[in-house]
């Protein structure tokens, strides 16, 4: 099949609009479960099949082309609504995807997503890979059923569980081949282990887990003497199905574990350096322009296939290491090298003065690279400044700050004691100054039409503690946003994106959120930081297989614009208004949410705000507790001192469904401090001149939880008309919420029906207040 | 009350004895000796009044040594210099004398020297403290406790001098000693019943324990000077090698303690002994050891402790049945000369060579875990080749069964389950480990590469063993039941209480392990293991931050940018360090025997002796001659005379469960038995998560579940001891067996072995034959297979294949299939 789209955007535009306003929520977002092939080759443009569910209303394609490469473009190549139902799958669409590789595309790992009006899919990983691709067999699961392959090649397979699957190849012997299983880094459930077998069947070599490929493997030999061996690939944890894809590389193609250096500036042209097992015999170092994102690939000999790593991307000047000697840097720069021999230690001599705060920092793990460092900076004489041998989750930090002007030693090693071209290593010797990393709650996000998105921005701040203003940026330029700052101190914003204009529904983008430090007067000398928010964490959490995605997964937004689905909740709160008592200091209230939308089961996030100082909500954003019917109940604080009166607050629900958020509010709240106690009278019916009536009076209190009970509550009528008096002596005993007191009438009193309020005196915690009740009615007959 | 009164008649009982005994023992000895033999042979006592045991011996005409040293008499040149007095030379006066010796018309002179001029005052470190445990007071179930008892605390059997130091001078305002009236301490008056103790008497009056108590009290309760001399080791005599028998039923054992000045005491009458095997002999706690009685045989550990020093002597007890005859067996190798070596002393027969079948069966389980195919059954069994067992053995230590079944049990010992090394790390930990076994990698290797371990715990798996052993006291403890036989648990908080570890030992060898941390990646359940170059182990109890560590080197110097445990490994793999050997050579041989040289197998003290020391010296030397070979100790034990025994006793070795004299029956362990019964069926089990083909014994770890395991002793694997996995026998199992579903599933099986032998149109007779083979690897016999085909054919209501299915029932509920025999 063809590709029929450059721009799949015109093809899709009636399909859609018919969909935007006749199918409204009317289906899930889309999921994205499988990819074939595994890979697509450069120069050419190629066929890839997503299967998955709710693919079939595909409006766009999100893929790396979106956020930062060069020469890929991937764009849906038309409906095919294949209804399939392979076994045991729980895949009933197929998309079909056209894919158009420039030859200059490194070969790596890409991804894509599918947008349909209903959301964008989870990405996907495919490679971009210069092997022709051949189909793994179903009934290679021994040595005498191998598959043959013609060497160089790339098999996609997949595992069945408990079963290897066997390839032979034959050909001169001693000639160099490479093996390489790429699956965890494709995001597969495939573990893979892989053994070089002669054709007797006897084991040559094993391997699993090689150091810096998340689990995959590779393996790099010559031929046995027959010029006959036998790949078998299975899955360590003896697993197998569909999901067990495997992409195996076999050809005499330069195994690359990084560069040195091992970072370069973009779009800079960067003398580079390949590490990796005799990677000299197959790839010269070059002079690379690294442009994609930090992808780098290189053929070795002719038609023989590529290597590829990643690079980092730097600003700093690169240093490389020799072993044996210290290196001269400058400060602050890049440090890298390769742990060639056990216990090797790499040195750089920076010069420092005193009182500058260094920090030296191991960014290996954080993109792959298998080498774990120690860290330790030192003065010219051998003396420990600082030392860190403890690695952490990705990589060490080491801080110091210099004692004396001089010259000091900035030395790595590697933690474990392991060696060899695969341990290449990247460190940072930088100033130690006020910085903040940002992160997104989310990676993915429906903006809805003429409406807004909402994310949650969240600030992990070191030593920088002013605002943060934050920006996203989308194809065109910047988006509009709201919210945008976090605040000097906070931690976080629910940032509001608002969807560009022209948008059409089931269009996809890439959006880079990032954050700039706000300084407190535009004339402030220095550079601003700028960080750029991090979506790692989230495909870590769902594809927990596969540490380090490629880059356009670690710190892009990826987006489509939706129709904008009508609130799915409400909220409502008792008697309208929010009380807090005075002298009490903490008083409870309960927030109703009604779901308007059938399915909507999610939890609604709320916030206070607007509330006087010195109140506060526990729990932060959140309410303390959700009863099973969608009952919030939230805990206020105060001050016992408040001055009674009212001002306005508003309660803000934020829920997300569908993939899209919404918020609710209810605005213009009244927000009351009152009196700890609410009296209210009522009078047992008519009474003649002369006579006596029972009157019912009845409280409400409100008592600190520690600060005791409230003291008798002694009565009176306030402003009452001439004759009408209550009882001496009127009181509401301490524990009691009801009495009944005699309300006495003169005999001269004039009939009528009177409008009596009732004046409460007591004491709380300390307090004494009085209250008056609302009105309630006396009538007097004439006898 | 009732304790005292016991241990008041025990005191005079052994006293009783020993008179009788010295009686019995006199006539034998005046006609025994032709040599004799007195320790010590020079002696110096450095105060006046200073005591010191003397043991004697004859040397019988056959060279063995007889205790002599109650029929001994004594007599001092000068007893003005020195005097004996009850087997004791007592210091007088300064001066040099000799002191002459006679038993039976024999006699040896030592000589004497006595170099104080004063009475020595009491050490609290060095007699009252040992005496206090010797009487029993620090026990574990008396004051010992870490409550104490009645608000009197004391260390356990006196590990902290210092604390106790504190509690008898000045707990309580001292209230526990009078200086100026010793007598009416209540350190003695409670003890000797004065006033009421819930403990009951421990003392007697004017006793050495009373004497050292009172005085230390009369002399102003006093500490030790700091420069006062500290015990640095203890000697028991004789050392290992004594004999009883029915005409010399009694050893005496001294205990000399060395000090730091240079100087040897006895303090046998400090000192505290035990015997492992109360039943091949007792011993007093004078020290004099006795046969349990005329029918005992064995061989049995004495033990002597004294502070925190311990010493252990072994002594075997012959039976010297009358008629007894040594058959003379056929030996393979040595592990026979020396099995024999002892059976003959012992004098227990060894039972006949087991059948073909019998032996194909066993060797298949002990080394596969599995029962051999009906096929290999017919083709051993017909093969009558001479070499066939040797062949066999070759090819089954060679197989991939052995290796996943040896991780099987290795398993165990690593405690490989997901729980703690998560899914992927219990997959890649079983597949190194079973590796490992079929490449055979030296056991030393394999130590040093689990205990060395860095890194990645899935690139490493070794690196899970520090998974596993999460912190600094499980590594410590770990190690040293898994690789040097010893339960350290009860160091970490006290001397252990029945071993020479003391807790300084313990904390010692933790800091090995105190510098590993553990890393979470960014990858999914791996761990990253990495060695700080910083941090030490803190003595709890004395707050010292301890050196490294190790048995017999004391402590190491390591630097600090060095890897610790590298120096560890290289200490423990050392061919010098026996240890290490005979911990895994036993363990090996138990895991074909059934029953360790030493057993427990993880149980290596001083007070839980081998069975047959020689012969572990010889695996242990073998196995590092072999460089540390497993395989090749596996193929010596199964080629053995002594492992291809029946298990069945004869007349002569019924009593023996100790010196394999016979092979030893147990009930298959539970994946073996799950396997067995789905090889004999031939409906296998399907484990959830795992694919199809995969046998009970080759699970990767106990966390697929199958009740039925649990049922029959499957190890939870949270624990490094062999005990985990439980050979108790239970009702439970019964029912599994006899009415459970597992069993009833397999009989009913619509592809059973049963269905498949009647669609190929088989006879019952041939089924029968087939079942027995499958099940027993034998034929029936031909009353078997009549009664079997008579139940089959006898009309009824019920069908051939519902008859069948009981017959199966039958077979797989019978001793004969549920046993390892």
């Amino acid at each position: 099949m063809s590709a029929l789209l450059i721009h799949p955007r015109c093809f899709l535009f009636a399909f859609t609009a018919v969909l935007f306003y006749s199918h409204f929520v009317s289906a899930d977002p889309p999921k994205a479960i499988r990819i074939e092939p595994l890979a697509v080759v450069p120069g050419e443009t190629s066929e890839l099949v997503l299967h998955g569910l709710n693919l079939a209303d595909a409006t766009d394609v999100w893929s790396s082309s979106g956020a930062d490469n060069d020469g890929l473009t991937v764009g849906l190549a038309g409906q095919r609504l294949t209804k399939q139902r392979p076994s045991r799958e729980p895949s009933d669409r197929v998309t079909l995807l056209s894919t158009s590789v420039a030859g200059t595309c490194p070969v790596g790992i890409y991804s894509v997503r599918v947008a349909t009006v209903e959301g964008i899919s989870n990405p996907l990983l495919f490679m971009i890979d210069d092997l022709p691709t051949v189909p793994g067999a179903k009934d290679n699961h021994s040595l005498k059923a191998a598959q043959t392959i013609e060497l160089p090649t790339a098999i996609d397979g997949v595992t069945e569980s408990g079963q290897a699957d066997y390839y032979q190849s034959s050909g001169r012997p001693g000639e160099w081949v490479s093996v390489e299983a790429v699956a965890t880094r494709l995001g597969t459930r495939l573990d893979p282990l892989i053994r070089i077998l002669d054709a007797a069947g006897e084991e040559l070599i094993f391997v699993d887990d090689s150091p810096g490929l998340s689990g995959d493997c590779r393996v790099r030999f010559q031929r046995p003497e027959s010029g006959t061996f036998v790949v078998s690939i299975e899955d360590a944890s003896l697993g197998g199905s569909s999901a067990y894809q495997y992409r195996l590389r076999v050809g005499d193609f330069p195994l690359v574990a990084g560069t040195l250096p091992a970072a370069a500036k973009r779009d800079r042209s960067s003398l580079l350096r390949l590490i990796g097992p005799d990677i000299d015999d197959v790839a010269k170092p070059g002079s690379i322009l690294y442009g994609a994102a930090n992808r780098i690939s290189i053929s070795g000999r002719k038609d023989a296939g590529s290597g590829y790593a990643k690079v980092f991307e730097s600003d700093l000047a690169q240093s490389v290491a020799v072993a044996g000697s210290a290196v001269d840097v400058p400060f602050p720069c890049g440090l890298s090298g390769v742990i060639a021999q056990s216990g090797e230690i790499h040195s750089f001599r920076f010069a420092a003065e005193k009182g500058d705060h260094i920090v030296l920092s191991d960014m290996s793990r954080q993109s792959g690279a298998a080498a774990m460092l120690a860290l330790a900076i030192r003065d010219e004489s051998g003396r420990a400044i600082g030392v860190n041998r403890r690695p952490g989750t990705a990589g060490g930090t080491l801080t110091v700050s210099i004692p004396e002007d001089g010259n000091y030693l900035a030395e790595v090693s590697e933690i474990g004691n392991r060696s060899g071209s695969d341990y290449v290593y990247y460190a940072e010797l930088r100033h130690n100054s006020p910085d903040f990393e940002l992160v997104l709650e989310s990676a993915s996000i429906i903006l809805p039409v003429d409406g807004y998105a909402i994310v949650k921005v969240t600030a992990d701040r070191k030593g920088y503690n002013g605002p943060i203003r934050i920006q996203v940026t989308g194809p065109d330029g910047p988006l509009a946003v709201a919210n945008e700052l976090i605040l000097e101190k906070k931690k976080d914003t629910r940032l509001k994106i608002y969807v560009p204009e022209n948008m059409r529904p089931g269009q996809a983008m890439s959006l880079t959120v990032s954050g700039a430090s706000v300084k407190p007067n535009d004339d402030d000398a220095g550079e601003s930081l700028h960080r750029v928010a991090s979506t790692v964490g989230l495909f870590r959490k769902s594809v927990p297989q596969t540490p380090h995605p490629p880059v356009e997964l670690q710190n892009v937004l990826a987006a489509v614009t939706g129709p904008a689905i009508p609130e799915f909740f409400n909220l409502s709160l008792d008697n309208g208004a929010v009380f807090f008592p005075r002298y009490v200091g903490e008083v409870y209230f309960t927030v109703r949410v009604k779901q308007r939308a059938a399915g909507f089961t999610a939890p609604v996030a709320l916030r206070v705000e607007g509330l006087p100082e010195g109140f506060r909500v526990s729990g932060g954003e959140n309410a303390v507790g959700r009863s099973e019917n969608n009952e919030y109940r939230f805990q206020l604080n105060g001050p016992a001192e408040a001055a009674a009166g009212v001002s306005v607050i508003r309660i803000i629900g934020e829920a997300t469904f569908k993939g899209q958020t919404k918020e609710v509010a209810l605005k213009k709240l009244p927000f009351r401090v009152i009196e700890p106690l609410i009296v209210g009278g009522k009078s047992a019916g008519p009474v003649q001149p002369g006579g006596e009536q029972e009157l019912t009076v009845r409280t409400q209190r409100f008592v600190p939880r520690a600060g005791g009970d409230m003291k008798q509550i002694q009565l009176e009528l306030t402003a009452a008309p001439a004759g009408i008096t209550l009882q001496l002596g009127a009181v509401i005993a301490a524990a009691k919420n009801e009495s009944q007191v005699k309300i006495q009438v003169a005999a001269d009193a004039q009939p009528g029906r009177y409008n009596l309020i009732l004046q409460a005196t007591t004491e709380v915690a300390g307090h004494e207040f009085t209250v008056l009740s609302d009105s309630f009615p006396l009538v007097v007959v004439p006898q | 009350m009732k304790n005292g009164c016991q241990i008041i008649c025990c005191l005079y009982a052994v006293s009783f004895v020993s008179a009788t005994a010295v009686l019995a023992d006199e006539k034998t000895i005046s006609s025994a000796g032709q040599r004799l033999e007195v320790h010590p042979e020079q002696v110096e006592l450095r105060s006046v009044g200073q005591r010191y045991h003397m043991l004697v011996s004859l040397i019988d005409r056959a060279g063995l040594p007889v205790d002599a040293t109650r029929v001994a008499q004594f007599e001092s040149a000068d007893p003005a210099v020195v005097t004996v007095r009850d087997g004791q030379l007592v210091a007088v006066a300064p001066g040099r004398t000799d002191v002459r010796v006679n038993v039976a018309g024999q006699s040896v002179t030592i000589s004497v020297v006595v170099s104080g001029n004063k009475p020595g005052s009491v050490s609290l470190r060095n007699e009252v403290i040992p005496i206090l445990s010797r009487q029993g007071c620090s026990a574990g179930a008396c004051h010992g406790s870490p409550q104490g008892k009645g608000g009197f605390r004391l260390s356990l059997r006196g590990f902290d001098p210092t604390l106790d130091e504190a509690t008898l001078r000045g707990e309580f305002f001292a209230r526990r000693v009078n200086v100026l009236d010793a007598d009416t301490s209540l350190l003695l008056r409670k003890p000797l019943m004065q006033v009421p103790h819930a403990g009951g008497p421990r003392l007697l009056a004017n006793s050495i324990a009373h004497t050292v108590l009172r005085n230390w009290i009369a002399e102003g309760r006093h500490t030790d000077a700091a420069t006062a001399p500290s015990c640095v080791g203890l000697m028991l005599h004789p050392p290992s090698g004594r004999q009883l028998n029915r005409d010399v039923a009694r050893q005496q054992f001294l205990a000399i303690a060395e000090f730091s000045d240079g100087s040897f005491r006895d303090v046998t009458d400090l000192a505290v002994f035990t015997t492992s095997d109360a039943g091949v002999a007792a011993v007093s706690a004078d020290g004099l050891v006795e046969r349990a009685d005329d029918t005992a045989r064995g061989q049995t550990a004495i033990t002597a402790r004294y502070l925190d020093q311990m010493e252990t002597s072994f002594l075997t007890v012959v039976s010297e049945t009358t008629g007894f005859t040594w058959p003379d067996p056929a030996e393979s190798n040595f592990v026979d000369q020396l099995v024999h070596a002892r059976l003959k002393q012992l004098e227990y027969v060894p039972s006949r060579r087991t059948p073909d079948g019998e032996f194909l069966r066993r060797v298949y389980l002990d080394v596969t875990g599995l029962l051999p195919p009906t096929d290999v059954t017919q083709s051993f069994l017909a093969d009558v080749s001479e070499q066939k067992r040797t062949s066999l053995i070759d090819e089954l230590l060679a197989s991939s069964e052995h290796a996943k079944f040896q991780t099987l049990q290795w398993g165990d010992t690593l405690r490989i389950r997901k729980a703690s090394i998560s899914s992927p790390g219990v997959f890649k930990f079983y597949r190194w480990l079973v590796r490992a076994f079929e490449q055979n990698m030296p056991y030393d290797q394999f130590a040093g590469e689990l205990l060395t371990a860095s890194g990645s715990s899935f690139e490493n798996p070794p690196v899970n063993y520090f998974r596993t052993a999460a912190s600094t006291n499980d590594c410590t403890e770990s190690t040293a039941q898994i690789f040097l036989g010893a339960r350290l648990e009860c160091a970490k908080c006290h001397n252990h209480p029945h071993e020479k570890w003391t807790q300084d030992n313990y904390y010692g060898l933790a800091a090995f392990f105190n510098r590993i941390q553990r890393d979470a990646t960014l990858r999914k359940d791996e761990i990253f293991v990495s060695v700080a170059d910083t941090g030490e182990v803190t003595q709890p109890r004395t707050g010292e931050k301890m050196k490294p560590w190790l048995p017999g080197q004391g402590d190491i110097q390591i630097a600090d940018d060095a890897d610790r445990r590298v120096v560890l490994v290289e200490w423990l793999t050392s061919p010098n360090n026996k240890l290490f050997a005979e911990v895994e050579v036993n363990r090996l041989w138990r895991s074909v025997m059934g029953r360790g040289i030493v057993d427990p197998a993880d149980d290596f003290r001083a007070s839980n002796p081998p069975s047959n020391t020689e012969l572990l010296n010889a695996l242990a030397e073998d196995f590092v001659k072999h460089n540390f070979d497993r395989r090749h100790i596996l193929r010596l034990i199964l080629n053995s005379q002594t492992y291809q025994r029946r298990s069945e006793a004869n007349l002569s070795n019924g009593g023996d469960d100790r010196f394999f004299s016979r092979y030893t029956r147990r009930l298959l362990t539970a994946e073996q038995l799950l396997d067995a019964i789905c090889d004999v069926t031939m409906v296998p089990e399907s484990f959830s998560g795992l694919p199809s083909g995969i046998r009970a014994t080759q699970l990767p770890s106990p966390d697929f579940g199958k009740d039925f395991l649990t049922v029959f002793g499957q190890p939870v694997r949270t624990s490094v001891c062999q005990c985990e996995r439980s050979d108790d026998l239970n009702l439970s199992q019964a029912l599994q067996i006899a009415n459970g579903s597992y069993v009833h599933g397999k009989l009913t099986n619509g592809g059973s072995r049963i269905r498949q032998l009647l669609n190929a149109g088989r006879s019952i007779r041939e089924i029968v034959a087939e079942s027995y083979l499958a099940a027993f690897c034998r034929v029936p016999t031909a009353a078997e297979s009549n009664a079997a085909v008579s139940f089959i054919r006898a009309p009824g209501e019920r069908s051939v294949e519902e008859k069948l299915e009981d017959f199966y029932w039958a077979l797989l509920n019978s001793n004969e299939f549920l046993f390892q025999h």
